[in-house]
């Protein structure tokens, strides 16, 4: 097992490695720079471009820029935001915790709703509450999470209910007490569950579907036939192998905390790493783009990681395909 | 209540989302009415901004918000008049111009003090400019405006509250460059010495670090969420500018400024009485039109915006196009016969909701200082078209226009993607053109790609583009004088490729060193005479400008220049909003 993780992991860093050249690549290769825009002011001369240029190092050629970069992460350093005249460790760190605190809230409540109501759906198959709930996860499929997070602004807007923007309520920023909580969480309710609505359909289709197969098994069949405790059955037979398919897309989520909300985040005016990155990708802030690029690389490949490990407990049969 | 968001996701679900914001029954709607305050000195004034301050430096902000921001905590020695684009002063006393304008001499106001208590004296104003604007190592935009002929301004300190700025050559726009911040030589003087300035007064930086002459100073920014601005106790206004209704300037204790990138949503958070002002696109209108009475808040049409936008074509001879393509891009009548071709109604009606104006010209309708109003505007005349396409040479199969050599008239016409309304009209006149029988693919691209083939690859054809508005003409130099680098039709020229671009060669060297108004005044009418009669620019349409005002808010007029704020320290709020 240790040999597996410490294999997968000198493979995780070609990988990575790949990954950073390729972006590092395609971000240069794309025409302009940061620095494109204001050569669009009239008022902005050439002679002042060109001493920007060389100031933020646009002058030297790609792999250079690449090798300087490589060497400031091998210290710890992910470069320097042009536009916020910033270390991008810095950028990230502060956006990082409230997209994670909305995605993982949002991964709460689609999971914590989805996997008991698939159950509940495909043991009473084509019942009211399935065709229902069959038609809600048809509908949560194919609204673009954008438009719903629109809805949401809208209902805010409306009743009074929720405020609109940001994470905390300008006096409330860094107060640690029940307000200061209170207002986080407010705040926090519609873009969560916005995100929740999103995935909730993929989750219970994926999740119904699983369980509908374990049912017609014949192990299962058996268990039930031998007259096995429903509630054993249920979590012993029923929802442990029902999981697979879904230890492999918790992975993909987790993948996916840092960068799956950016529409959401845009709408709800989140402070979080989507609105971040999005401005950067527009203005080409090239080191900024290369450190969202790296932390969301990072979070899909631990991601995948943890499934595959995850798997490797749950599964005897993967365990058994071991070399 | 539950009734209310029913009504509102019903309309939604039905796709038509902004006009359901306003379109709902009554009982959906908000009802205000404004409470009057016993002291207008206080209150607090909300907006929305796109996007987060980059910096709270001014030296290196270049993008809309933080400019914005930094305009409310620095000042510079001059400031531009919102009414008529006059020069003011600022900080300044007086200044006096001498030596044909080679020499101008500034006398600061007695008495002013940095927000921590320290004076200012004309050390500060010598550190701003030799020691960050003129610094090589210092990554300044702002550098460009500040050099005349390539070259700095001397800047000398004749007594703590006078300083001398000396030139080469006299510049008429030096005043107006005199209004770049000036910047706390106590506090930056050892951040510059110690080579951090680039990174200094960063949007992590404590805001009580940052020190500046404004009305407000930084109290508290959240990233991504809002910044907070109160009031500087220290402030002392520039002469001219007096309070409103009696209250001590600034009258406002508080700005709060919420980042909402979303449009429709800074739209219902205005609509559900969330903040005070709203920048409002023509197609808003219809939404917030009907919902005045109710949402207390008024708006406020200004008349035509700076904005500008236009359609040029490539006459550059080292360009890779077709040499037949050239030749028709090169030939004035060709031009006119475009320019005649365009429907600018139907622009104004389709893309900007019947909330705009044609372009006249060069310079914007709102710099009355600068525009010239004998020019007769270029209305929509096809049968006109054509017979200027006949004297070019051209020729018509059926309804398909061919130049001489047998070529049928086929353009690429590139524009950038970032912006829906120029695609729009992109369409527009892909389908005024056809009427002349000219064919226009249209290639939206993204803005640095755009760029790159203009400015670098001079690889393209037809250009549907905006350039920045100025208020001085000589702002738009490197555009009009035949050697800019945004000359776009036929850029970085070693000499005039044609005898009217030779004209205003000269026209922009005069106005650049013409003192008296009136002289310069009649310079850049020859240039826009020029500028209308060769084409080289086709103006569009500009949208107007509109904002939406809350009804609690006193000290706002409506001003060409300078928004719905002429002062944004005479703002206040004489009342609350209260459910009817």
């Amino acid at each position: 097992m240790i040999r597996s993780i410490g294999a997968r992991f000198i493979h995780l860093t070609f990988v990575m490695t790949g990954i950073l050249f390729l972006s590092f690549l395609l971000v240069s290769l794309a025409p302009g720079n940061f620095l494109s825009q204001m050569a669009m002011n009239p008022q902005v001369s050439p002679e002042i471009i060109q001493q920007l240029k060389v100031l933020y190092g646009l002058d030297q050629p790609f792999y250079l820029q690449f090798f300087h970069w490589i060497g400031a992460l091998i210290h710890g350093e992910l470069g320097y935001s042009f536009s916020y005249h910033l270390p991008v460790m810095t950028l990230l760190l502060s956006r990082i915790p409230l997209t994670v605190l909305l995605t993982l809230t949002a991964v709460a409540m689609s999971w914590g709703l989805a996997l008991p109501l698939a159950v509940y759906g495909a043991s009473r198959q084509k019942g009211v509450l399935d065709r229902i709930l069959t038609g809600f996860s048809y509908l949560s499929i194919s609204v673009p999470s954008f438009f719903l997070a629109l809805l949401g602004v809208l209902l805010a807007g409306r009743t009074g209910w929720f405020p609109i923007g940001g994470a905390h309520s300008p006096g409330l920023v860094g107060n640690g007490g029940l307000d200061g909580i209170g207002d986080l969480l407010k705040h926090l309710v519609l873009p969560a569950m916005t995100l929740a609505l999103g995935s909730f359909g993929v989750l219970y289709r994926l999740m119904r579907s699983s369980v509908i197969e374990v049912l017609e098994q014949p192990y299962f069949r058996a268990a039930k036939g031998r007259g096995i405790a429903p509630r054993f059955l249920r979590f012993r037979y029923l929802f442990r192998n029902a999981l697979n398919p879904l230890v492999t897309l918790f992975g993909m989520e987790l993948g996916g905390l840092l960068s799956g909300a950016a529409f959401v985040e845009m709408v709800y005016a989140w402070p979080g790493m989507g609105r971040l990155m999005l401005h950067a990708v527009l203005t080409e802030d090239l080191y900024l783009v290369m450190g969202g690029i790296l932390a969301g690389s990072f979070m899909l490949l631990m991601g995948n990681l943890l499934a595959d490990a995850a798997l490797f407990f749950l599964d005897p049969r993967v365990r058994e395909r071991r070399p | 209540m539950i009734p209310r968001a029913f009504c509102s996701i019903a309309l939604l679900l039905s796709g038509l989302l902004l006009f359901g914001a306003g379109g709902c029954s009554g009982s959906a709607r908000e009802h205000w009415k404004v409470v009057p305050r016993a002291n207008i000195t206080g209150g607090q004034l909300v907006m929305d901004v796109v996007s987060d301050p980059r910096t709270f430096n001014p030296a290196l902000a270049s993008e809309t918000t933080s400019t914005q921001i930094l305009g409310y905590l620095f000042r510079g020695l001059t400031r531009i008049s919102p009414h008529d684009g006059s020069v003011k002063p600022d900080l300044a006393k007086d200044w006096k111009v001498s030596q044909g304008g080679r020499r101008v001499v500034v006398h600061l106001l007695p008495g002013l003090l940095w927000s921590d208590g320290v004076p200012l004296d004309g050390r500060d104003v010598v550190f701003s400019f030799e020691k960050i604007y003129y610094n090589p190592s210092i990554a300044t935009s702002v550098r460009s405006e500040l050099l005349v002929e390539g070259k700095p301004v001397s800047v000398s300190l004749r007594d703590p509250l006078t300083v001398v700025f000396e030139t080469s050559k006299p510049f008429a726009p030096l005043l107006e460059s005199l209004g770049v911040e000036i910047l706390p030589r106590h506090i930056l003087e050892p951040i510059v010495d110690s080579g951090k300035f680039n990174q200094s007064w960063s949007v992590r930086e404590n805001p009580s670090h940052i020190v500046g002459t404004g009305p407000f100073i930084l109290a508290k920014y959240a990233p991504g969420q809002f910044v907070v601005l109160r009031r500087n106790p220290l402030y002392r206004p520039p002469l001219g500018i007096s309070p409103s209704s009696g209250c001590t300037m600034p009258c406002l204790s508080k700005i709060v400024l919420r980042i909402v990138p979303n449009d429709t949503s800074s739209l219902i958070r205005f609509l559900t009485g969330k903040t005070d002002l709203f920048g409002v696109t023509p197609q808003q209108m219809a939404v917030l039109k009907p919902e005045q009475k109710h949402g207390a808040f008024r708006l406020m049409v200004r008349g035509p915006s700076l904005s500008e936008s236009f359609v040029t074509f490539n006459e550059n001879p080292r360009s890779p196009i077709a040499p037949w393509k050239l030749k028709w891009f090169r030939n004035r009548r060709f031009r006119e016969a475009v320019a005649w071709s365009i429907d600018r109604t139907a622009m104004i009606n389709i893309v900007l909701n019947g909330m705009g104006s044609p372009i006249p010209g060069p310079v914007p309708i709102a710099v009355r200082a600068f525009f010239n109003d004998r020019l007769p505007p270029y209305g929509h005349d096809p049968a006109r078209a054509r017979v200027l396409l006949k004297k070019a040479g051209f020729s018509y199969r059926g309804s398909r226009l061919y130049d001489g050599e047998g070529h049928r008239v086929i353009i690429i016409l590139l524009t950038n993607t970032e912006s829906p309304e120029r695609i729009q009209m992109a369409q527009i006149l892909q389908a005024n053109l056809k009427d002349v029988g000219i064919k226009i693919r249209i290639v939206p691209l993204q803005f640095n790609m755009l760029a790159t083939m203009v400015m670098s690859s001079y690889r393209w054809e037809m250009l549907l583009f905006g350039l920045t508005g100025v208020l001085d003409p000589h702002g738009d130099i490197s555009v009009w004088k035949s050697s800019g680098f945004l000359h776009l039709w036929n850029p970085r020229e070693a000499h005039p490729d044609q005898k009217w671009e030779a004209e205003i060669d000269q026209l922009f060297d005069q106005g650049a060193t013409t003192m008296d108004p009136v002289q310069r005044k009649k310079i850049y009418d020859r240039w826009q005479e020029i500028a209308h009669r060769e084409l080289p620019l086709i103006d569009l349409v500009t949208p107007d400008q509109i904002t939406g005002v809350r009804k609690t808010l006193g000290g706002i007029h409506s001003t060409p220049l300078g928004g719905v704020v002429p002062h944004i320290s005479q703002v206040f709020q004489s009342g609350v909003l209260s459910p009817a």
